[in-house]
């Protein structure tokens, strides 16, 4: 466009003020988290060793090195515990994922094919349960699903049950806490690629003869690709590493890595562990995140 | 074939709005419970709201999460809107792949890692935990989707407008401020609530980076929430959600009003 | 119109990547005049309007505005103006702000803004309408919203990018009039970049016709039309038939050609082709005769009538000749005696001084 030096003092901010901060907030961190894996845990404060300070000489500093070992990363690989929760995330996850495409795609059909002055509306009502408290919505669902709560209520008065169903503190109750808070962050992308699509498409498709079951899975799911890859990474990669629904809505039993590196961290006070759990976490959400960023550049090259 | 809604898209349409709502509607309704136990109705009452107002500990929590928010939102809104700038407007500058692989990395991510890393970072700079580490950790977060905002903002924005105001003799500065700043309000605004709202609401984060005496609202509720259920709950669910409710209607309301006024 | 050129590109050149978009360009243009700038897509003329405005920095050459040279001047402090494509009107401000704002980055005072404004707003025949914002106005209406807000600075040059682009037929040819009209009342001189051919020749007073960063040629539209230097202006300005042939012999003020299906046509040439040379005649469709078989058998061919369409008091006829070329024959009704139809044998024929034998 215009010919302006590249990088003038103005320019230097604007790109330098966030990008510093994230390199210092954001990126440094986890060079951190490495390092803390990498050491023991210690009746200390802060409750690892070794500890660097910048007071340390050269030798100190190697001595300390030295100190650094990969005790942690064994422990999380080969102990059944940390295996199962890794596995039984991803498993989770991947379930309410799909529960959530599920759901989200008639949803967001029906409002991309809604007249247009419905639309923006309709758009916000999705979107405005995402603006309410998080902990509340989980909450609700407390209220909903426990034993004496509200549903249980409802189907025994009906008489549609007789004994309470125990559906709190398992495993289908973190399900159903996934899908709902997620809910917003898989219409908000698949809306947007279903909009964009001229309903024309589907009347030429009709026209030459396509039924309207197959112009939906030619057609419509099809050029929807974007939208459907974008939501199902928006919901899977954070679902993974969740804490409060398992914690607020899953049993003792329920399995997540999230609760897993909270109770190391909190309870247990072994930040190392911690560490190290974290670490293996972000290995395992590399490849989608990688994708996650492909798919943005991609985007935004359009 | 005919364009708009059947009734099976009313019904679906219906049903997952019902699905979103209702759950919310509840909270709400129950807090005006009389009884204390929450899935029991006891008839209608509002004590619950005069006992949370005499709740020191969620006051001071509710207090210290809007001071924070107010804090995060502010840094997020200007840290993102620079963002959206660098990434929209300056080309392809070096490391700028990796730039908006940080800037977006974080809307993803596990928000346990994310917490841990800035735990130990504190720790181990020797900060001591409270308000502003908070406040850090929120803006780190916000500063990112304020950025998305602003950017959908920015790549719809027509340039000619900029070039027309220079053409007509407005030097770059007072363009920016006469035409582009305007122009992009709306989505700095829409980006401040944004961030706002993901402080507020923020349990995680806080978790690891808060210090002693800087408990926030969500923690507050949390530990309570373990404990079991109780209708004060409801009722101050109930008050944070009329707050963003309302929020979102103001702001709705001001950007209508933006469009035909004079000045 | 003697001395110094209002504007001057001296040499000018402009690359984007590996790709030339104007290349060693030099051009006057004088004050008070309506130019043009024509030329299909890609030619290089945006890229120009680009460089003249200062919205782009050419990477050879200078630029001089009434002999100052204004080539690193950024746009804002450039006495130049443009109207934009998409009028570019600025969507939160009312009609009045929007023409006012030129006046406001000056520092004029209110009452001289207010007062210029309202002469503006008479000008473009806007009155009454200063409280409207862009959104509730019709196309129309927001071109000359944009043409006041460009011309109440009295710039020295107004660059016009497709003025016309955006209308539709009819209000298309009532502006044509408005713009030329504004040009004589302001003296100010208009610079039109467009890709409508038509707009040029009725609007300009000279034109430039570009090809690739280059001009093929400069003047006033009937002379460009009448007497095209290139075969790119012969087929970009107006209609034309043309016939591709090699040099046989000299005629007076001309060549007589030989096309490779054994044609013998003459035209005149403004330069001087060797015998054998390649060269391209352009004859328009309202110069060339049809007459029935037999009447005429001079510089022509003969062929049959393939459809014959009748269009605002003209004749169109596409007649394939006998040794395959097509060649289009335009004829106004008045001239009489066009009852030709379809199929029908005719010979086709023109006067060699309407004719032009272009090299390149």
């Amino acid at each position: 466009m215009s010919a302006r030096a590249p990088l003038s003092a103005l320019r230097r901010f604007v790109l330098g003020a966030p990008a510093l901060w994230l390199l210092l907030f954001f990126l440094a961190p986890f060079a951190l988290v490495l390092k803390i894996a990498l050491s023991k845990p210690a009746i200390a404060q802060p409750p690892y060793e070794p500890t660097f300070s910048l007071a340390d000489g050269w030798h100190a500093f190697l001595d300390k090195l030295g100190a650094l070992s990969f005790d942690t990363f064994d422990l999380v690989i080969s102990d059944d515990l940390y295996l199962s929760a890794y596995l039984s995330s991803l498993r989770l996850a991947a379930i309410a994922t799909l529960l959530t495409l599920l759901i989200a795609f008639p949803l967001s059909l029906a409002m991309a094919r809604a007249p247009k002055h419905w639309r923006m509306a309709l758009v916000m009502l999705a979107i405005a349960p995402f603006w309410t408290s998080f902990l509340i919505r989980i909450y609700a669902w407390i209220m909903l699903l426990k034993e004496e709560g509200l549903i249980n209520k409802l189907l025994l008065s009906l008489g549609l049950i007789s004994t309470p169903l125990s559906i709190f503190a398992t495993e289908g109750a973190v399900l159903i806490g996934i899908v709902y808070s997620y809910l917003p962050f898989m219409i908000l992308p698949l809306y947007n690629a279903l909009e964009r699509q001229d309903p024309a498409l589907l009347e030429a498709a009709s026209d030459l003869g396509a039924t309207p079951f197959t112009s939906f899975w030619t057609i419509t799911v099809p050029l929807a690709r974007s939208g459907i890859f974008a939501g199902v990474l928006l919901v899977f990669i954070p679902a993974v590493g969740e804490f409060v629904i398992p914690d607020l809505l899953g049993g003792s039993d329920t399995l997540m890595i999230g609760r897993t590196l909270w109770n190391e961290f909190f309870d247990n006070r072994d930040w190392p562990t911690a560490s190290a759990v974290a670490i293996f976490l972000l290995v395992l959400l590399i490849a989608p995140l990688m994708i996650y960023e492909r798919q943005q550049m991609r985007e935004a090259a359009r | 074939m005919k364009r708009g809604l059947t009734s099976a898209h009313l019904a679906i349409l219906a049903a997952g709005f019902a699905f979103l709502y209702v759950p919310i509607a509840l909270v709400v309704l129950y807090s005006f419970n009389a009884s204390r136990l929450v899935t029991v109705w006891g008839g209608f009452s509002t004590q619950w709201y005069v006992s949370l107002f005499a709740n020191e500990q969620l006051l001071q929590a509710a207090s210290i999460s809007f001071r924070v928010a107010l804090a995060s939102a502010a840094l997020s809104t200007v840290l993102g809107t620079c963002a959206a700038f660098a990434l929209q407007r300056f080309g392809r500058f070096p490391a700028r792949t990796f730039f908006s692989g940080m800037l977006y990395a974080p809307l993803v991510m596990p928000e346990v890692i994310i917490g841990l890393a800035l735990l130990l970072l504190f720790v181990g700079l020797g900060i001591d935990r409270g308000f502003w580490t908070i406040v850090i950790g929120h803006t780190t977060l916000g500063l990112c989707f304020v950025a998305i905002v602003v950017q959908a903002r920015l790549s719809g924005f027509d340039r000619s407008l900029e070039e027309a105001a220079q053409d007509l003799g407005a030097s770059p500065a007072r363009t920016f401020r006469a035409v582009t700043l305007p122009l992009i309000a709306p989505a700095m605004a829409a980006g401040f609530l944004l961030a706002f709202t993901i402080s507020l609401d923020d349990f995680v984060i806080a978790s690891f980076t808060s210090g002693p005496g800087s408990t926030t609202l969500p923690m507050r509720i949390y530990s309570q929430v373990r404990l079991g259920l109780t209708p004060e709950i409801n009722a101050i669910s109930t008050l944070l959600i009329g707050i963003v409710g309302l929020s979102l209607l103001a702001a709705t309301v001001i950007n209508r009003l933006k469009a035909p006024s004079a000045h | 119109m003697g001395g110094a050129p209002l504007l001057r590109l001296a040499r000018v050149t402009k690359a984007y990547g590996d790709v030339v978009a104007v290349r060693d360009l030099s051009l006057d243009i004088p004050a008070n005049e309506f130019f043009a700038l024509l030329g299909p897509s890609g030619c290089g003329k945006t890229t120009l309007m680009r460089l003249i405005a200062g919205f782009e920095t050419p990477d050879d050459g200078r630029i001089y505005l009434d002999g100052q040279d204004i080539t690193d001047l950024p746009p804002h402090l450039r006495p130049i103006n443009m109207m934009f494509q998409s009028y570019a009107l600025f969507p939160h401000m009312s009609v009045e702000q929007n023409i006012a704002f030129g006046l406001k980055q000056e520092g004029r005072p209110r009452q001289e803004i207010i007062a210029r404004v309202e002469d503006m707003l008479r000008l473009v025949q806007m009155v009454g309408l200063g409280n409207r914002r862009p959104d509730q106005l019709s196309g129309g209406q927001l071109q000359r919203v944009a043409l006041a807000r460009a011309l109440i600075k009295r710039p020295k040059l107004l660059l016009l990018d497709e003025p016309l682009a955006a209308l539709d037929r009819k209000l298309r040819h009532d502006t044509q009039f408005e713009l030329m009209q504004a040009q004589r009342e302001t003296g100010t001189s208009f610079v039109v970049v467009t890709h409508d051919q038509d707009e040029a020749m009725v609007m300009a007073h000279r034109m430039a016709v570009m090809r690739a960063g280059t001009i093929d040629q400069i003047g006033a539209p009937r002379e460009v039309y009448e007497e095209p230097a290139t075969r790119h202006v012969a087929g970009f300005v107006g209609e034309t038939n043309f016939f591709e042939g090699r040099v046989i012999q000299y005629m007076p003020g001309g060549v007589e050609i030989e096309t490779s299906k054994g044609l013998k046509l003459e035209a005149l040439c403004r330069q001087h082709p060797a015998i054998g040379a390649k060269v391209t005649i352009s004859i328009r469709p309202e110069h060339l005769r049809l007459s029935a078989p037999g009447v005429f058998s001079n510089n022509g061919g003969a062929g049959e009538i393939l459809d014959h369409v009748f269009r605002e008091g003209l004749s169109s006829f596409r007649v394939k000749l006998d040794t395959g070329d097509l060649v289009h024959v335009r004829k106004s009704v008045s001239e009489g005696g066009v009852q030709h139809a379809r199929g029908e044998r005719v010979f086709v024929s023109f006067a060699p001084e309407h004719a032009r034998a272009l090299l390149t």
